[in-house]
């Protein structure tokens, strides 16, 4: 008796009578079902097990023609699958783009563009992949069914006077998946609960993905169909309604019975690889499937990555773990069971994490093995799951909380089970506009050595240069649509950084071509993909002055002007509508590189100065806000206050005196010491406060009471923050200061002041920390530079030895005075 | 020199403890083993499944043992009885079945975690289940010797007789490893590492080795010996292990319970456990029961439900804790109350949880009622008193 499956078939049957199914019924609409003419085939997306099920199942029955749910609209992609110079994982990447002028074409003055997308993974094991390869084997003719994802985004197009236009689905996903269906059913959740079983992963898992002797692929097409029928009575049908599943099943029943009917072929040769929700359609709802919008969307294929599979666990297009699942795979193929697997995965993870730096051994491994095949026997399963296996690894090799000490473990065992697996695209396919606008820039800009090789490319740039000037542009439109091409620093120039010089380090990667598809949303070119971007950044920053200033300098360096144009007026306006100094004085630092830009280029420069002024004013009124800035922003307050510090000193056309009273007035009502010494620092160098008045207010607390005493500390550290003219001007009076603190100080106080004291001296330059230095040595009465030995000593006997010394000089001083 | 026989037990005293250990007497706490007997015996009539040699229950069994949550039918006591398997544990199920599947391999296991989080209650009732005896039980301290691993010797014999098997006091190791039954090594880490180590060859080889007796040199661990340590991670003097131990112990770390009504039930149901000792009906009103959960979450979080962010006290806030308080607030109103609990009650018990040492502690708890529970006591009477008995207290 296969316990392992009476173990299953128990839990199925009783998950169905606490769901308040009648298992018998259930049953009986499966046989319905599948025993229809057309050859129904339920799968799950990235299924191993179901790979191998739908291969078996195609080779038994011979089709002559397979439906596959896959996009209708990728139906001449077909070729470029099954192309032998293609390697999986790959994407079919569907994009539909109806800009506005053409939308109020087709839908009024009103209507909106459009822009929709949709990636279709697959990797060498996907169901939908292995029934293409087996509809090709057999000479069998395959039809995609799939809705068109822009067929969704629907009504706005379809029916103008509809003032809600459904949004489309996510990017990722062109609908939901079995995986969100069942989480939602009540017949998986008592599954779950009854099993025990801790994800939806686990329970796939433990039900289809391990090999049972006695299973056939009859057997599991029925078990599979049994579980979605749960699934399907269990889900909530106004969900379903309201998701788009029922609009795309009425046009996969619809492809389906047209194909059939327009073919001439009877449903018996005919065979479905779709979805387990989907066998269960309704085969004759009178409703018509959304019409398909006449402007064609732009479709290839293009290479994917394990990686990204993984990120869309949890959606129906995701795979946990891709690689692991490729294990069972290749496993199965060579022994008809998943016992290479366990070793294969223990063994690799923790190679992994040792070459991490965990300190693992076969023993380990070992253990690892034994531990989770207990687990899988405890669980009621055959052999161990991904989950028994990972459980095992955290037992047997994390030697504390898993999520702090064994950190590198559990990056093993992500990294093994994910894979870093790359697809692979025969080159017979032709690119998307703006994937040929990339590699031609790359030539017409001579860095087509980028792509030679997989290593970094250093450039320095100077902007000054016409063509230096063109790469920059084109460089900084790349990673301004977030693609992954290399990092730019700026050299440093008299004041801040250059605007002139960058040094680009640059690396090209396959993964960038594809970030690039993703892009062809935005337009065909990459200068029309990066002005459509700014374009939407600027709408939506809002009452942002940093984000919008920013983003002007982003056009700036993109050479776009045209842009800078249309962004002033709002940038106007989003600094007269933020109150925050932060956002101001990065603004306002955004601005003034604009406008050195400006003044190199020869451009006008008057709007820039009137919104440089508006800039300014705006944030020297907010200065008060900061006043009791918590810890975590002092930082902040630091820059800010710099960033208007410089102008007000350098340029006659800022306020100087409107900041200089803000910040006096920040300075007079803020009880944060650190704050404080921020305040009046600047105000020193500005020289609207004297250095000794500086001194004083430092003395204000080394005099005051012990718990004033310590806030000293935190006050010089203000001061040294902000402040050089304090310590070129003031240096003595500091000095004096600090000697007086340490010495009205009692222990418990020194230490909490010398930790301060010390943070404060480390924001001097040596040549500074030499002053203070020299400053102290005179202070107590060592003048010159050759006073100062080493000490051969410790300090005590080193000072006991200087009092004796003192009191010498003072006897012998008096003996002299004395003598006649 | 005469033979010097050992002193014998008073037999009243002997009457006691038998009666005691068979859940007759009237003692402070029993062990797992007798407290619930009644449903380890009708988990163990249920149990059709194979079990590792010398275990009373297949692990499937010891897992729902612990897990609960269901009623079996048994013969107990000659009668037909429905029983119902309560909860001991609450958490992550697959913690309890790692923590199983380890008891039945060849390494130790480790239960590590933050005070209060129920390492001590696990490794009981494992040792309950498994072996049919918790009370072989080793207490780490930083004086704990090597003798008190191992064995030791009836000196005086020794002197009289010389050694002999008969003059060897076995420490609770070596009773575990000849009965085939679960060690338990409480705090393991405050040991000195030497001592600690001791275990290594204990582990490994499943032998003590006893050269004082030439002749019966060695005790060979029967099938069914493993031992059970906990160890807290914040505990201050903790020894680490060495990396020779750390290979022999499999690691489960118990973290602090995850959600809030988890976390309630379980205070709920200890704090009736811990009462009916006593005698006393734990009836608390879910309203304080809940003040009680969500004060202890939020400061040990440092986060309220709103989101505001409190200083966490210093302390290790567990759920421990949380019973502690329960308990003591309904001892308080009982005995010198009207019964009934009250936010009064909870504050004037709950300060004495948080505040311990460190000042901070202090401010931490003030700022948390000043801020937090002022705000909800505007609209719940329980909190309302809980403000306003913290204030009066904390000043």
């Amino acid at each position: 008796m296969d316990r392992q499956k009476d173990v299953s078939r128990s839990m199925v049957a009783e998950a169905a009578l606490a769901a308040r199914l009648d298992p018998d019924a259930l049953a009986a609409q499966v046989d319905q079902i599948l025993g229809e003419a057309i050859d129904w085939i339920p799968v799950r997306h990235h299924s191993p097990a179901l790979g191998r099920m739908v291969a078996e199942r195609l080779r038994q029955r011979r089709p002559r023609i397979v439906f596959i749910e896959c996009p209708w609209e990728a139906q001449g992609m077909i070729q470029y699958l099954l192309d032998p110079q293609t390697r999986p994982p790959v994407a079919i990447y569907s994009c539909y783009r109806q800009d506005a002028a053409a939308a109020a074409h087709a839908g009024g003055p009103d209507t909106p563009g459009v822009r929709s997308s949709a990636w279709y993974p697959l990797v060498s094991y996907s169901p939908e992949l292995i029934a293409m390869q087996a509809a090709r084997d057999l000479g069998a003719e395959v039809q995609f069914i799939d809705l068109p994802h822009f067929a969704r985004i629907p009504r706005a197009l379809a029916d103008p006077l509809n003032p809600e236009p459904v949004s489309p689905h996510p990017e990722h996903e062109p609908g939901p998946g079995l995986q969100e269906f069942a989480l939602s059913s009540a017949f998986y959740q008592a599954l779950a609960r009854i099993a025990g079983h801790r994800s939806w992963e686990e329970t796939w898992d433990a039900l289809f993905e391990t090999p049972r002797p006695a299973r056939t692929a009859e057997s599991l097409r029925r078990e599979v169909a049994l579980f979605c029928a749960g699934v399907r009575a269990t889900a909530d049908p106004a969900a379903i309604a309201a998701d788009g599943t029922l609009a795309r099943e009425r046009f996969m029943w619809q492809t389906i019975r047209q194909t059939l009917a327009d073919r001439g072929l009877d449903p018996a040769v005919a065979a479905v690889v779709c979805g387990g929700f989907h066998i269960f359609l309704d085969q004759n709802d009178p409703e018509p499937p959304p019409a398909v919008p006449p402007v064609p969307p732009m479709v290839t294929i293009a290479p994917y990555s394990y990686f990204r599979i993984s990120r869309l666990a949890g959606y129906g297009a995701g795979n946990r773990a891709p690689r692991f699942y490729e294990m069972c795979a290749h496993s199965f193929a060579a022994t008809g069971s998943h016992d290479q697997v366990v070793i294969e995965f223990l063994i690799d993870v923790i190679k992994e994490a040792r070459r991490k730096g965990e300190s693992l051994s076969v023993a380990d491994a070992i253990s690892a093995a034994q531990h989770a095949l207990l687990l899988a026997q405890l669980r009621g399963r055959r052999e161990p799951l991904l989950d028994d296996l990972t459980d095992a690894l955290v037992s047997c090799c994390a030697r504390g909380n898993p999520l702090t000490d064994a950190t590198h473990l559990l990056a093993a065992i992500d990294e093994v089970k994910i894979g870093t697996r790359l697809g692979r695209v025969t080159e017979r396919i032709g690119r998307l506009p703006i994937i040929s606008d990339f590699y031609d820039q790359l030539e017409r800009l001579e860095l087509a050595a980028v792509v030679e090789r997989e290593n970094v490319c250093d450039y320095v740039l100077d902007r000054r240069k016409p063509l230096d000037f063109a790469r920059s542009a084109f460089l900084h439109r790349v990673q301004f649509l977030g693609l992954e091409i290399g990092t730019v620093s700026r050299e440093a120039a008299a004041f801040g950084q250059s605007i002139f010089r960058e040094h680009w380090r640059i690396l090209w990667t396959p993964r960038l071509e594809a970030g690039l598809i993703e892009k062809n949303l935005l337009g065909d070119t990459i200068e029309n993909a990066a002005t459509t971007l700014l374009t939407e950044s600027l709408g939506s920053r809002g009452a942002q002055a940093s984000a919008t200033c920013r983003t002007l300098l982003n056009a700036v360096e993109m050479d776009l002007p045209r842009l800078v144009v249309q962004a002033e007026p709002m940038a106007a306006q989003a600094i007269d509508h933020d109150d925050r100094l932060f956002s101001l004085a990065d603004a306002l630092a955004a601005l003034l590189i604009l406008e050195r830009y400006a003044a190199y280029r020869g451009l006008d420069r008057g709007n820039l100065a009137e919104l440089i002024g508006r800039a300014f004013d705006r944030a020297c009124l907010a200065i008060l806000d900061i006043v009791a800035a918590p810890e975590e922003e002092w930082e902040q307050v630091v820059q800010a206050l710099l960033a208007l510090a410089e102008p007000a000193i350098e340029r006659e056309d800022m306020n100087t005196t409107l900041f200089a009273t803000q910040v006096a007035a920040a300075a007079r009502v803020s009880t944060v010491p650190y704050l404080r010494g921020l305040f009046l620092g600047v105000l020193c160098e500005l020289r609207r406060l004297e250095v000794d008045a500086l001194a004083s207010a430092l003395l204000g607390y080394v005099r005051g009471p012990r718990e004033e005493q310590i806030h000293a500390g935190d006050f010089l550290q203000g001061v040294l923050r902000v402040s050089r003219i304090a310590i070129l001007l003031g240096a003595q009076a500091i000095v004096a200061a600090v000697d007086e603190l340490l010495r009205l100080a009692d222990e418990e106080s020194f230490l909490v002041i010398l930790a301060k004291l010390r943070a404060a001296f480390e924001l001097l330059h040596d040549r500074q920390r030499d002053r203070i230095a020299a400053l102290v040595a005179e202070l107590h009465g060592l003048k010159e530079g050759e006073s100062l030995r080493r000490l051969a000593t410790s300090v005590g006997a080193a000072a006991l030895m200087a009092e004796l010394d003192a009191s010498a000089a003072a006897i012998l001083d008096q003996w002299l005075g004395d003598a006649p | 020199m005469a033979k010097k026989t050992a002193k014998s037990i008073d037999p009243a005293q002997a009457a006691e403890i038998r009666a005691s250990s068979q859940g007759t007497g009237d003692v402070l706490r029993q062990p797992a083993e007798v407290q619930y007997a009644a449903e380890l015996e009708a988990i163990r009539q249920n149990d059709g499944e194979a079990a590792p040699r010398s275990w009373r229950l297949s692990p499937r069994a010891v897992l729902r043992y612990l897990t609960g949550g269901e009623a079996v039918d048994a013969e107990i006591g000659g009668k037909m009885t429905r029983v119902p398997i309560t909860r001991k544990f609450f958490g992550d199920r697959a913690l309890v079945e790692r923590a199983i599947v380890t008891l039945a391999s060849e390494r130790a296991l480790l239960l590590v975690g933050d005070p209060g989080t129920g390492k001590s209650w696990l490794s009981e009732h494992l040792a309950a289940a498994i072996s049919g005896d918790s009370t072989l039980a080793i207490q780490g301290t930083a004086g704990t010797t090597e003798e008190q691993i191992k064995y030791s010797w009836n000196i005086a014999r020794v002197i009289a007789e010389g050694p002999n098997p008969s003059n060897l006091i076995p420490a609770p190791t070596m009773v575990a490893m000849k009965a085939g039954k679960l060690l338990r090594f409480e705090e393991i880490t405050r040991c000195v590492p030497d001592v600690q180590d001791a275990l290594v060859s204990i582990i490994s080889d499943k032998a003590i080795a006893i050269p004082e007796l030439p002749d019966a040199s060695t005790v060979y661990a029967r099938p069914g010996f493993n031992i059970i340590a906990t160890a807290n991670s914040r505990d201050q003097g903790v020894n680490e292990f060495s990396a020779a131990l750390k290979r022999r112990f499999n690691y489960v770390y118990m973290p602090i319970v995850a959600d809030r009504k988890t976390e309630i039930e379980i205070v709920r149901q200890r704090m009736a456990d811990l009462l009916s000792h006593e005698d006393i009906p734990a009836v608390l009103e879910p309203g304080i029961l809940e003040l009680i959960a969500t004060a202890f979450r939020e400061l040990r979080d440092g986060k309220t439900g709103e989101g505001v962010n409190v200083k966490p006290p210093a302390n290790p806030l567990s759920t421990a804790e949380a019973i502690g308080t329960a308990v003591d607030a309904v001892l308080h109103a009982r005995y010198f109350g009207d019964g009934a609990v009250t936010g009064a009650g909870i504050a004037r018990n709950l300060i004495g949880s948080i505040v311990k040492d460190d000042p901070q502690d202090l401010a931490a708890l003030k700022e948390y009622v000043v801020i937090v529970a002022r705000k909800r006591g505007l609209q719940d009477p329980h909190w309302r008193a809980f403000h306003d008995e913290a204030v009066n207290l904390l000043g």
